[in-house]
């Protein structure tokens, strides 16, 4: 354990404030409303992280994925020092720096130069490292023409450049890279990916992004934060898989997604859905005729174990989004391969003709220690009838008739 | 986070303090011609403004003296420019620094401490103006300037201890930078500026309640009477710098955990 580069156990962050304020700020409060019964209690603060527990050795690269609001950026503020934790235990070893937010405290008077000095001094430089580090700063943001322009006549992208480059040479032992590449045009941001690449060798990084594909390139783990518990941890694919099933599945509140792991235990992919089968009376097919009852079975492995599953179904249309979901549990007995048939229905009546897709997420409920959402998509098709039909997301049974409708 | 400050370390973060200084005073300056010579300038004119006014008003109780009101009223404007610096902006040292706080990780304290060094600056600057002002009435330094030296460390301490308190009180509560605002310019008023403490008047123990009265008290004897300053006006800024910088530590040391939520 000490060797890890960071480690979070049990870490929990409440915004709000400080205890001791709130209280006096809360008997102000009631002074004024003339009401002192009930004693002075805790104002309620904003709960960004709940119970989150995981370890990164040296040198690794870690993406951090999630909705807004997640606690992503609160996860970075803990590692940083910016913010303290409520609860739970951090520790860092060796140097934090990066980038927190796109422009790290630019002053818009003063000089590009200036600024980079100061935010070099800032990050723990003395004025004289800083001022050999400046030149190669300018040199590989590639605005060496730019130093003696005052900060507020840059452009946004060319400022983030600074402040990226900034970061990234100031060479810390652990890097945070908070949406740094959400900025900038696809030239700066190869650089950027070449830099994190070249630059950041062997470097604790860890990375936030809405963008899988540079998930997919930096990381080779991924943690998944939702409603700011910790829902994955582990190989990058199944991480994204599962929240993205998270966000198109909208599973319940998060209040219930995940007893998290004992502290320190990654959660690898741990369910699989699979080998899904459209069959219309008995026959499979992916080519669904309309007006007919079709069965449909996919298979969820879950480990081997058996338990209770929340199951959703969700009835897609390509380029239209969802149309229907069914939710439900399921006491899953796995068989000999350790999977489990989950099995339901629906009508094609109406459906009209087009492509579709069935997705399907599965998680654990309970006190299993290891619970997370996995999705998978199944397409099948609805075959055409005639011309006549329309397009739209769902069969109304409309006509052209002939004459209006006699009063 | 539990590095807690000391002088040594403050050297060894020495290039965060004075990029820190160096930030303000520019950004201060920027776009401006005559620059860090404002810092001379205003001062002296805010000197000729108070001599017109109380040549014509008439000379409330600087009748006794018998040095020229200029030189008499700037060399108490100095030192409570200093410290109704640390009132006002001091109070506001975190919630101005906002920025600074939720991006880089760092002992809050020093920012105080910037903010100590930056006034004291700006202090030694606005002095030159005083040299100006003795050069024009060839009014020659003496020998117990070098108390000088203790009576200006009193008066940091005083604004040290405030500027931490209240300046950490000013996160939660808004109010209390304001309040101080407000506060400054009945100070002014309190405090010995254009008169001076008769040491038999009734009134003297009242008016050295309020530290700045000893201090700006001692700089007149040190500066314009050639004396070393009395026990009696360094007692009271004493005891007021030893209880604000307990309080003010005590008052720091316990809000300082929320901070960047509440800035």
């Amino acid at each position: 354990m000490p060797s890890d580069a960071v480690s979070f156990r049990g870490v929990s962050k409440t915004y709000g404030g400080n205890a001791q304020m709130d209280r006096i700020v809360s008997l102000v409060k009631r002074l004024k409303a003339g009401n002192l019964q009930g004693g002075v209690r805790r104002l309620d603060g904003k709960l960004a992280l709940e119970d989150v527990s995981f370890r990164i050795a040296p040198g690794e690269r870690i993406g951090i994925i999630g909705p807004n609001g997640a606690g992503k950026s609160t996860i970075l503020k803990l590692v940083n020092g910016v913010i303290d934790q409520s609860r739970g235990e951090i520790d860092v070893r060796g140097s934090v720096g990066g980038l927190l937010e796109v422009n790290a405290g630019f002053q818009p008077n003063l000089t590009a130069y200036e600024n980079v000095i100061l935010n070099l001094t800032f990050q723990g430089f003395s004025r004289a490292q800083a001022g050999q580090l400046v030149h190669k700063v300018f040199e590989l943001a590639e605005l060496t023409n730019f130093k003696q322009v005052t900060f507020k006549s840059l452009s946004s992208g060319m400022g983030v450049r600074l402040g990226f480059m900034t970061a990234i040479l100031s060479q810390p032992d652990v890097v945070l890279l908070d949406e740094v590449l959400a900025v900038g045009d696809a030239r700066f941001r190869a650089k950027c990916m070449e830099m994190i690449g070249s630059f950041l060798e062997g470097k604790t990084t860890l990375f936030v992004s809405h963008n899988m594909a540079d998930i997919r390139e930096v990381c080779r783990r991924v943690l998944v934060v939702y409603g700011g518990k910790l829902i994955f941890d582990g190989e990058v694919e199944a991480g994204i898989r599962a929240y993205e099933g998270r966000m198109t599945a909208g599973l319940t509140d998060p209040e219930e997604i995940l007893p998290n792991s004992a502290h320190g235990t990654f959660l690898p992919p741990a369910a699989v859905v699979e080998a899904l089968s459209y069959a219309v009376d008995g026959v499979e097919t992916t080519v669904l005729p309309k007006g007919r009852t079709v069965q449909c079975r996919a298979r969820l492995r879950l480990d081997g174990e058996r338990g209770r599953v929340e199951i959703a179904v969700q009835l897609k249309k390509i380029e239209f989004g969802s149309i229907a979901s069914v939710l439900g549990t399921k006491t899953l007995r796995p068989e000999g391969d350790g999977a489990d048939a989950v099995a339901w229905e629906f009508s094609s009546t109406s459906l009209l003709p087009g492509d579709y897709y069935f997705e399907m997420s599965a998680r654990r409920i309970g006190q299993h220690k290891q619970t997370l959402v996995v999705v998978n998509k199944f397409p099948f098709s609805i075959a055409p009838v005639g011309d006549d039909c329309g397009e739209g997301l769902v069969d109304l049974q409309m006509r052209l008739t002939e004459r209006p409708a006699a009063t | 986070m539990n590095r807690r400050i000391s002088l040594p370390y403050l050297w060894t973060r020495r290039s965060f303090v004075s990029s820190l200084v160096y930030r303000d005073i520019r950004n201060r300056y920027a776009h401006s011609m005559l620059g860090l010579g404002w810092m001379v300038f205003e001062p002296l004119l805010f000197v000729l403004a108070m001599s017109l006014i109380f040549s014509r008003i008439g000379r409330i109780g600087y009748a006794k003296v018998d040095v020229p009101f200029p030189l008499f009223f700037y060399v108490g404007v100095l030192p409570w420019n200093l410290f109704a610096r640390a009132l006002t902006e001091g109070s506001r040292t975190f919630v101005n620094e906002a920025e600074l706080l939720r991006k880089f990780s760092f002992p809050r304290e020093i920012l105080v401490a910037k903010n100590l060094l930056l006034f004291f600056i700006e202090f030694l600057i606005a002095s030159l103006a005083l040299g100006v002002v003795m050069l024009i009435y060839r009014f020659p330094p003496n020998s117990h300037w070098l108390w000088l030296l203790p009576v200006l460390l009193i008066e940091c301490m005083v604004c040290l201890g405030m500027m931490l308190g209240m300046a950490s009180l000013n996160v939660y509560l808004r109010d209390v930078g304001t309040f101080l605002g407000a506060c400054s310019s009945i100070f002014f008023w309190l405090s010995p500026i254009i008169y001076r403490v008769e040491p038999k008047g009734p009134a003297a123990a009242i008016l050295y309640l309020n530290p700045m009265a000893g201090i700006i008290e001692a700089c007149r004897m040190i500066i314009l009477d050639d004396k070393a300053p009395s026990a009696a006006t360094l007692l009271f800024p004493l005891a007021w710098s030893v209880a604000l910088l307990a309080v003010g530590y005590g008052l720091f040391s316990r809000l300082e955990k929320g901070f960047v939520d509440a800035v």
